[in-house]
């Protein structure tokens, strides 16, 4: 027999009672309040799991309700008579130090991997499922938004201006599908040399940015970035993203109260930060390998790049093209090596976390198969075996996907994807059998 | 022993007739919260949120389970299938919602409209979801509000919001925390609101002033020293955070009276800043581990600085009668982010 002593609370007022409860071993349960004693059987009693150390509450049938401190005895009871071996499980996972090292590892690991690769991949899956006519819609009204507070009508005389379109046109033949892109001038005021990409497919150029080129092949290489980010979706993936992580922050933390409300913010900033590079990189590959395609040194985007680090150094604005980039030296290697080795694009590289992009500027890292050009040493006759598509620079198996010959370069295009170019990464490439 | 030695004390001390306010208590420890905490999200991972009710219950269950009032402490009895049922609820529509608008981008008006309608309905669930499912010495509480109650506070006044430059949200406030109040009861005795909306409109008079002062202070500074100026701006965020916090708090649990009995509470700005600040830096150290902690000290600072100023005993409230409630509006409330905690 196990005697339990604690309070009893009737539920039909408010009046608090000492009480006793004798547990039977034949689960019979007698409870004694101010000398009255009742017999109840213990398999009818509610009996709620136990948590921290809490005083347990055992209602009966009735609705009143025996509250002890003494849960040791309580849990000896219900062992001896049976019932609730689940909650002494969840009780065991809630105390014992081993298990709780191996769930702080597991949620740790889980949320990690959540945001280091569900995220990016759930974006994208999301912002391709639907119509580029939706997707356009995101950015119904940024370009009158942006010409009220940071834009001027261009400068450029118009035969500055065709010049320039027919370059786009080479740079949107093979580009988004289900909308055309749309190429406007504009003069950058705060904006200084720049470029942007409206998820609408209006491609905005500023004045200083034309400006600062030397060389038509550099506003190639930066039309072909903004039309990147524009076949990637990147605004579309970038809302998709930043809406995932707040939820992931809150779901996370709980209920949106006062604190964690302010301490989500800084989380959220940096992970944000680290996708908006990652399309930066994205849209870098677009542009390279459009560039090689097009027959056009690589070299031009790095000299570009450069001289425009340079510009920013030198007090312009810091919402410039690539200033906000802190790992430019990385991103103009890329393409100096695109020039010098046409083919050995290196998408792993990783990114460095922690950098502030503007928000006009969606940017990062490869999320998605990484297709090159064929390396030059193997030219026709020859043969590519897709060993590996790179997803992250994690192989995930050989998916062959048709190829074919453009301007002396082997293209690849994936089977489901048609209005999105994939790039293979290192493909191994045989001579003809 | 010591427990049940702490128990009779308080029973004792309870008994006593006195005048001086009966204050709350929070009994709750960092450390055993953590590992409730821990195996919570840890289930939720691993059943891909399938235990995510069940969480909610036992979080719920240790929060009020170590508030205590005088010689007794409160319950949470939902029971996670009814909240289970409701998230599915809720997760249906908003999956209908996103298919349908994908299809047919015009269905985005029609569920913005359905979303307006719905969500006073909502919050009235909600409430009565939470009210009936939390009970002291055994008696539940409960939510009377009506469906034109809600539809007033959180439709119709926001709506005029943009009409009135903002000037009107000191008047919000004031009518959510009536809302709330005003149809609450424990037992049958009927929560009162005496607080009145020129109240409000004092409060947020001060709000602006601190606020002005602190911005004309920071630009100040930022032209002497911008470095120091975002931190102090950062600061000043946190305080002026936990200003607004602590008065609104004040002044609605001091106007609030159950039957005879009234609430006195003494949060001070001060205090509670110091709370945020160590609270914030704790999380970011450790990269969100410590906030089980933070809601500890958090709900502990609160209630240690509510009282219940007694008259009479608590012994005579009685129980009404109330049919079970499902969780779907409770769910909802809870998906569309209506936390209007007091």
């Amino acid at each position: 027999m196990i005697i339990l002593e604690g309070h009893y609370f009737d539920g039909v007022t408010s009046k608090k009672r000492r009480a006793s409860l004798a547990i039977h071993d034949d689960g019979e349960v007698r409870l004694t309040v101010d000398r009255g004693v009742r017999a109840f059987r213990f398999r009818d009693l509610e009996i709620a799991p136990r948590l921290g150390n809490m005083p347990r509450s055992l209602v009966f049938p009735d609705g009143g309700k025996f509250e002890t401190g003494e849960n040791d005895r309580v849990d000896a009871a219900l062992t001896r008579l049976g019932g609730a071996s689940g909650s002494r499980l969840l009780r065991l996972l809630e105390t014992r130090l081993p298990f709780i090292l191996a769930a702080v590892a597991i949620v740790v690991a889980a949320v990690w991997a959540f945001v280091q690769y569900g995220i990016p991949a759930a974006a994208r899956a999301a912002a391709f499922a639907v119509p580029a006519a939706t997707n356009a819609t995101l950015g119904r009204g940024a370009l009158e938004i942006l010409d009220r507070a940071h834009l001027e009508p261009s400068a450029l005389d118009e035969a500055t201006r065709a010049r320039i379109r027919d370059l786009f046109a080479g740079v949107i033949r093979d580009g988004p599908e289900g909308y055309a892109p749309r190429l406007v001038f504009r003069r950058g005021r705060t904006l200084g040399p720049n470029a942007l990409a409206l998820p609408s497919g209006t491609v905005i150029l500023t004045d200083e940015l034309v400006d600062l080129t030397e060389h038509s092949g550099e506003l190639v290489a930066v039309l072909a970035h903004e039309v990147g980010h524009l076949v990637e979706r990147h605004a579309l993936r970038q809302a998709i993203q930043d809406s995932i992580v707040v939820l992931l922050v809150v779901a996370l933390t709980g209920d949106v109260s006062s604190t964690s409300t302010l301490v989500a913010a800084v989380p959220t900033l940096l992970v944000e930060a680290q996708f908006s590079r990652a399309f930066e990189l994205e849209a870098d590959a677009y542009a390279l390998a459009y560039l090689q395609r097009a027959g056009i040194d690589p070299a031009h985007f790095a000299n570009l790049m450069r001289r425009m680090g340079d510009s920013a150094s030198g007090g312009a604005s810091i919402t410039s093209f690539f200033s906000t980039h802190p790992a430019s030296e990385e991103r103009i290697s890329r393409f100096t090596k695109g020039a010098q080795r046409p083919g050995q694009l290196e998408p792993r590289s990783r990114p460095r976390p922690g950098g502030s992009e503007g928000a006009a500027r969606p940017a990062a890292r490869l999320l998605r198969p990484q297709a090159v050009d064929a390396p030059s040493s193997c030219r026709a006759n020859t043969h590519i075996i897709l060993t590996s598509m790179l997803w992250r620079g994690s192989a995930s198996g050989g998916d062959v996907v048709s190829s074919k010959e453009v301007c002396g370069h082997w293209l690849v295009r994936p089977r489901r994807e048609s209005s999105c170019l994939m790039t293979i990464n290192s493909s191994v490439c045989m001579r003809g059998k | 022993m010591g427990q049940k030695r702490g128990y009779a004390q308080m029973e004792a001390e309870a008994q006593v007739q006195r005048p001086a306010p009966l204050p709350f208590q929070f009994t709750a420890d960092g450390w055993e919260y953590f590992k409730i905490w821990i195996a919570n999200l840890c289930l939720s991972i691993l059943t891909l949120g399938i235990y995510t009710p069940w969480a909610k219950v036992r979080r719920l269950r240790y929060f009020w389970g170590n508030t205590r009032l005088g010689d007794a402490s409160f319950d949470y009895l939902a029971d996670p299938i009814a909240i289970l049922k409701g998230r599915l609820l809720v997760v249906g529509f908003f999956a209908i919602y996103f298919a349908s608008s994908v299809l047919w981008p015009d269905a985005e008006i029609v569920f913005g409209l359905l979303m307006l309608v719905l969500l006073p309905w909502a919050v009235v669930r909600s409430l009565v979801f939470r009210a009936r499912n939390t009970a002291y010495r055994n008696i539940r509480f409960d939510y009377r509000g009506e469906y034109a109650d809600a539809f007033a506070v959180y439709v119709m006044i926001p709506l005029l919001m943009a009409f009135t430059l903002g000037l009107i949200y000191p008047y919000l406030v004031y009518r959510r925390r009536n809302l709330l109040v005003a149809h609450s009861a424990y037992g049958t005795a009927l929560f009162r609101l005496s607080a009145r909306a020129g109240d409000y409109y004092g409060l947020f008079g001060r709000l602006l002033l601190l606020l002005v002062a602190s911005t004309v202070g920071i630009a100040g500074l930022f032209a002497i020293a911008p470095a120091l100026a975002l931190f102090a701006g950062l600061l000043a965020y946190l305080f002026f955070f936990a200003y607004m916090s602590a008065e609104i708090s004040n002044l609605t649990y001091n106007s609030v009276a159950l039957g005879p009995h009234t609430f006195r509470s003494e949060l001070r700005a001060g205090e509670l800043f110091a709370l945020y600040a160590t609270n914030v830096l704790g999380i970011l150290l450790t990269v969100g581990l410590f906030l089980p902690w933070a809601r500890v000290r958090t709900a502990r600072y609160r209630l240690e600085r509510l009282a219940l100023r007694l008259e009479g005993d608590l012994d005579s409230f009685v129980a009404a009668e109330l049919e079970e409630v499902t969780s779907v509006g409770a769910e909802f409330g809870g998906q569309l982010d209506i936390d209007i905690g007091l």
